[in-house]
């Protein structure tokens, strides 16, 4: 399973070089713009990184193989959510150290709070895409994954649009704002909890998966 | 353990295909070629051994050893070439050690690099950079690094130019050569097989029609050919099947001494493996 993990970092090796060229340029605009996180952005490479592994798998015929290796087909759902997790610590991890460092530089007040909240939304968010990516990936295909993806955003992003011009929903963000400190705590366990059931689902569909 | 891979009441049904009922032993020791059409099922037959397909039902067993029970076991003593190419063209053979090495248990990363100097492959070029024949090398030097019991190869020489396809073939020999390894091998050139299998397998339309000792098959299969007048004059029953020529008939015999001996007037020739595909698939009864 370690070899898998360590075949999905040696695939973006070769994409590296673009990403800290958009890092920098996003670094850079952060500086000079009001509002504009590079802690959001950073995440965000690290799915659309991630994503590239599936499609290199897929397009290099690596699927068929990897079951012919001494893995088991459990460890090999497992090695790229494991990826996947990795992947989005890491650009969390830069993603924080250059905001300290571009808040101290700009001489600004460097908010733990205001950015962690930032930073725990979007982990949210980007776990449930890929919880509801993954399955479906293995279901059809990174091809087709990737349409649904759009399609699934998109779908969503009109939902809410439309529903909160329907509704008014400022008691429920109010509310959301009370629980601060609970929030700290329940969102990494939901989205612990959203990929582990994702997990389980890509382990069956992928049991009876034939190449 | 006498054999490598014991086969019981295989089949896999497709909407169009059907392979098997197969029951199947390849012995260990030996290089099998497993010959066929394209879509006669060798694929499928040996994707049912490595579990990339689920067999509709039947047992497989390798090195005595039930696959469904203990298919990671197994696999670390197997190596494998599939028909196309599978690794991701943007790693090198470098990468590929880096990755395997974590993945078996054997991996002998001296070993994975002695090949790759003997078939004369950078370590640190890129897959997509190098030709077929080199890739195909780097995809055997994988396949043979962790010292494995048993090679299953899909067409490993399709797509190789003669000359690299003859060092592919020798190193396949020296791998056999303690009696002890095994190699299961599928392809559609025929000539290869010539060289350096023991025993072949021919499938057609999803059933083995032939199962023997490559000798065996050369010593007593012969092709007898008769103008297209005298055909009545053999006997029927020493017809396996035949083809007909614009000028001659071809006919499949068993037993070549004693055909020569009974048809006098007629020429008995030496078969090759390509004829009796041909004569198996196209003839008729």
């Amino acid at each position: 399973m370690k070899g898998l993990i360590k075949k999905d970092f040696l695939l973006i090796k070769s994409n590296l070089k673009s990403f800290i060229v958009i890092i920098l340029v996003f670094t850079l605009f952060s500086m000079k713009g009001e509002g504009f996180n590079v802690s959001f952005i950073l995440p965000f490479l690290a799915i659309m990184m991630f994503i590239s592994t599936f499609s290199w798998d897929e397009f290099n015929n690596f699927n068929a193989y990897a079951i012919t290796l001494p893995i088991g087909r459990r460890n090999i759902v497992k090695s790229k959510y494991i990826s996947a997790i990795i992947f989005i610590a890491i650009a969390t991890i830069i993603g924080l150290i250059i905001t300290y460092l571009t808040t101290i530089l700009s001489k600004n007040i460097f908010d733990i709070e205001v950015i962690l909240s930032n930073l725990f939304g979007t982990i949210l968010g980007l776990s449930i895409i890929l919880a509801i990516w993954l399955p479906i990936v293995y279901k059809f295909g990174v091809e087709k994954g990737r349409i649904m993806l759009f399609v699934g955003v998109f779908a969503i992003v009109f939902l809410c649009a439309t529903l909160s011009k329907l509704f008014d929903f400022t008691s429920l963000i109010n509310f959301l704002n009370s629980l601060d400190k609970v929030l700290f705590i329940a969102i990494p366990l939901s989205s612990i909890a959203i990929m582990v059931i994702s997990y389980l689902i890509s382990v069956r569909i992928y049991l009876k998966k034939e190449f | 353990m006498k054999n490598a891979i014991e086969i019981n009441a295989l089949e896999k049904k497709y909407d169009n295909f059907k392979l098997g009922e197969l029951n199947l032993e390849i012995p260990r020791g030996l290089i099998i070629g497993l010959i066929g059409e394209n879509g006669a099922g060798k694929t499928t037959l040996i994707k049912s051994l490595l579990n990339i397909i689920k067999p509709s039902k039947g047992k497989i067993k390798i090195f005595n050893k039930d696959l469904k029970e203990m298919e990671l076991d197994i696999k670390e003593d197997v190596g494998v070439v599939l028909d196309n190419m599978f690794f991701q063209e943007i790693l090198t053979p470098h990468d590929i050690n880096t990755i395997m090495k974590d993945i078996y248990k054997n991996w002998d990363t001296t070993l994975f690099n002695t090949y790759l100097s003997e078939f004369g492959i950078n370590f640190n070029q890129t897959l997509k950079t190098m030709s077929k024949g080199m890739r195909k090398k780097v995809e055997i030097a994988t396949s043979l690094a962790h010292k494995p019991k048993l090679l299953i190869l899909d067409e490993p020489t399709s797509g190789l130019d003669p000359v690299v396809r003859n060092e592919v073939l020798e190193i396949f020999q020296k791998f056999v050569s303690d009696e002890e390894h095994t190699i299961l091998f599928s392809t559609h050139i025929t000539s290869d097989l010539e060289h350096i299998a023991d025993k072949i397998i021919f499938i057609d339309k999803g059933q083995i029609v032939l199962n023997e000792l490559r000798d065996e098959i050369i010593d007593n299969y012969g092709i007898l050919k008769c103008s297209l007048d005298s055909f009545d004059k053999i006997d029927k029953k020493d017809i396996i099947c035949y083809k007909k020529n614009k000028y001659d008939y071809e006919i499949l015999i068993y037993d070549k001494n004693k055909m020569n001996k009974k048809y006098k007037d007629f020429i008995v020739d030496r078969i090759t493996l390509e004829d009796l595909m041909i004569l198996i698939i196209k003839g008729e009864k």
